[in-house]
């Protein structure tokens, strides 16, 4: 499969070209490159970490993984994919979030809560995104992972070390939490 | 709770993007700079710290090496060996007894030529492998012409390594008995040199005296029988002996060293995963090549520091998951239709046919290669000594690069990739050593190593990116020379 073409027209050169002046280690090529897509990544990592320094952090570390091993890719699959993987990587290392292994909680037992899908809908992303900070660490993970990056449980579980059921028991505590603090915001009907 | 939850957080969230600070970039590019030049940095440090602890214990041995590590004899002026004398309380070669029967077969006991600094007291015999020269120096027996066997005879553990050293020794020896013999009998001191003997009743500051014999014999004369055992270079002229020619051997060797083994990796990450990894390769023999430089700190330390390269190979085999390969058709068939008003007719329509099939995964195999090119540091000390085998153990950490990866490897249960080094740490790999040796010494120069040992990874070759680490294993049995320079 070859990589799909973005035929932006405001770049001088599509992103097949920016790869390859990218892999010659061409400065300006990698300077277009991360103007195409640090906003974006800046996003997925403020997803992951607590603070927009920690983000900035894990953006950087990751974009120097990019432009060391950009060589790798191969084409196969799309790019922003692959500099996305790379960021969530890159976050998940940084800041060592390892899913707790099954630990009891209050919340495995509790009743479902109902929200109001209407109101979240029309909130704000950056207000949506203050909630989702204050999830903790490991379910805020997990959720980001199956809910918004698209992983299975079982490809969490690889990438955590953790089992299937450990990823699929975090998920489940994560969403009822989320509920929870929706409630607390007054999003809730 | 539905995915309405879920399908809100990923609208909002999916194409959300947010500025980062404009400098991002500059720093992003300033620390890939440092970063490129970053291994140079540390294998030169590696280097230079390797270099000066090498360097610093050679100037600090050497500068000891006049006082406790005798391997040469030193020649010293008149002066000079005044200052030895009045130091030792040993008495001048004037004021010795001419008829002391004691001092008839004398021998300068006090010449310290065992780097142990044992002391070659009247009858006391020293063995050991490092010993330049080994001297029995029982006054009641005659040096001249005793053979290894001979020794042996009497029942003593000697054994003469440097046979040239030991001649010429047994040279100097044989002149001052002939001197005290020609003393004795001409009643005259005719020489001119400074030949310190030593009275058997000075015996207690002798055993106390570690400094270096000092034998000036720039003019012996020598009149009597033993003449015969004289080096070589000597003559009826009174020609100095040529102390000066002794060989001495330098503390550096080469040793060169090859073998073969089994290397592995230990992975730890999602178990399951690791399970499939184990499975999937399988570690064949791998292989290894060493140089290294080794400086003798002391006969029963050394240190070493060289270059080893190990081929780490691995069969991998795997079948992938079987596949159902579904395929649609469309077939236009005709049926008759009874119509009450328009009687029969034949009516033709299309029906769907959706065939599956399975098929079977493909089995992939292939040879996993990994080079990895290491700098091993170690200190090695010998444990026991029996003749001319030596049991040794070794001790080091090393600090490596992967210079190659092929094959392949399994990302998920059905999806395999391409190795590639890129994937690995292109340096900073570092692994403890450890090895017991066996060493045959085949004469002073060359020795023949056998080295089993093992290996272990501190570090994950893997790198930074990817949260499954990676530890390399290896039990590997060596064999090589060493070679003193």
């Amino acid at each position: 499969m070859k990589p799909t073409k973005d035929r932006s027209k405001s770049d001088p050169l599509n992103e097949e070209q920016l790869i390859e002046g990218c892999k010659r280690n061409d400065v300006h090529c990698q300077k277009l490159l991360y103007e195409k897509y640090a906003t974006k990544m800046m996003g997925v990592s403020l997803r992951y970490c607590n603070s927009k320094m920690e983000a900035e952090d894990v953006l950087q570390d990751a974009f120097i993984k990019i432009f060391n091993k950009i060589k790798t890719f191969k084409g196969e699959g799309s790019f922003e994919g692959w500099v996305r993987k790379v960021v969530v990587f890159t976050a998940l290392k940084s800041n060592d979030k390892r899913v707790k292994k099954f630990e009891p909680s209050n919340l495995d037992n509790a009743p479902e809560q109902t929200f109001n899908s209407q109101a979240i809908s029309k909130m704000e992303t950056d207000s949506l995104l203050k909630i989702l900070n204050k999830l903790p660490d490991g379910y805020k993970t997990v959720f980001n992972l199956y809910a918004i990056e698209g992983y299975s449980h079982k490809e969490i579980g690889e990438m955590l070390g953790v089992t299937e059921v450990t990823s699929r028991t975090q998920y489940s505590r994560a969403k009822k939490q989320l509920v929870k603090l929706l409630a607390k915001y007054g999003i809730d009907r | 709770m539905s995915k309405e939850l879920e399908n809100i957080f990923k609208e909002k969230f999916e194409n959300f993007e947010a500025k980062p600070s404009s400098d991002l970039f500059d720093k992003i590019q300033s620390k890939r700079n440092k970063k490129r030049g970053g291994w140079i940095w540390t294998a030169a440090a590696f280097v230079l710290i390797s270099s000066a602890t090498v360097g610093g214990f050679v100037y600090f041995n050497s500068e000891l090496q006049d006082s406790d590590h005798t391997e040469t004899v030193k020649v010293l002026t008149e002066p000079e060996m005044q200052n030895v004398e009045k130091s030792t309380s040993l008495p001048h070669p004037d004021e010795i007894s001419q008829s002391d029967s004691e001092t008839d077969q004398m021998v300068p006991s006090y010449i310290d030529l065992n780097s142990d600094n044992q002391k070659l007291n009247n009858g006391q015999t020293v063995s050991n492998k490092n010993d330049r020269v080994h001297s029995n120096t029982d006054p009641s027996i005659s040096l001249t012409n005793d053979t290894n066997a001979e020794v042996q005879s009497r029942g003593e553990n000697t054994k003469i390594v440097n046979q040239k050293l030991a001649d010429l020794y047994k040279a100097i020896v044989a002149k001052e008995q002939a001197e005290k013999v020609r003393r004795s009998k001409t009643n005259s001191s005719s020489t001119k040199g400074n030949v310190i003997e030593v009275d058997h009743s000075n015996k207690n500051n002798i055993e106390n005296h570690t400094d270096i014999a000092v034998i000036n014999a720039d003019r012996i004369e020598d009149n009597t029988d033993s003449q015969n055992d004289l080096d070589a270079e000597t003559n009826e002229n009174n020609v100095p002996l040529p102390i000066h020619k002794l060989v001495k051997l330098s503390k550096w060797s080469i040793e060169l060293t090859a073998g073969a083994g089994y290397a592995d990796r230990l992975l730890s990450g999602e178990s399951s995963y690791i399970t499939l990894r184990n499975e999937s390769e399988t570690p064949q023999i791998s292989y290894m090549a060493d140089l290294r430089a080794v400086y003798e700190l002391s006969p029963k330390w050394n240190v070493q520091l060289g270059l080893n390269a190990l081929r780490r190979n691995e069969s991998f085999e795997y079948k992938l998951p079987n596949t159902t390969v579904t395929k649609e058709r469309q077939e236009t068939r005709t049926e008759t239709v009874i119509h009450p008003v328009l009687g029969s007719y034949e009516r033709e329509y299309t029906v769907t046919i959706t065939e599956t099939k399975e098929v079977e995964g493909e089995t992939v195999t292939a040879d996993n290669t990994f080079t990895f090119v290491n700098i091993p540091l170690a200190f090695e000390r010998n444990l026991i000594s029996r003749n001319n085998l030596t049991l040794t153990a070794r001790a080091g950490v090393s600090a490596g690069i992967f210079s190659s990866a092929n094959g392949y490897f399994l990302v998920s249960i059905a999806d395999i990739a391409e190795l590639n080094e890129n994937e690995h740490k292109t340096w900073g790999i570092h692994t403890v050593n450890l090895g017991l040796g066996a060493l045959y010494t085949v004469s002073d120069r060359l020795t023949l190593v056998a080295y089993p040992q093992i290996n272990f990874g501190l570090n994950s070759s893997f790198a930074d990116q990817y949260i499954l680490t990676q530890k390399h294993v290896s039990a590997l049995g060596t064999i090589g020379i060493r070679v003193r320079l």
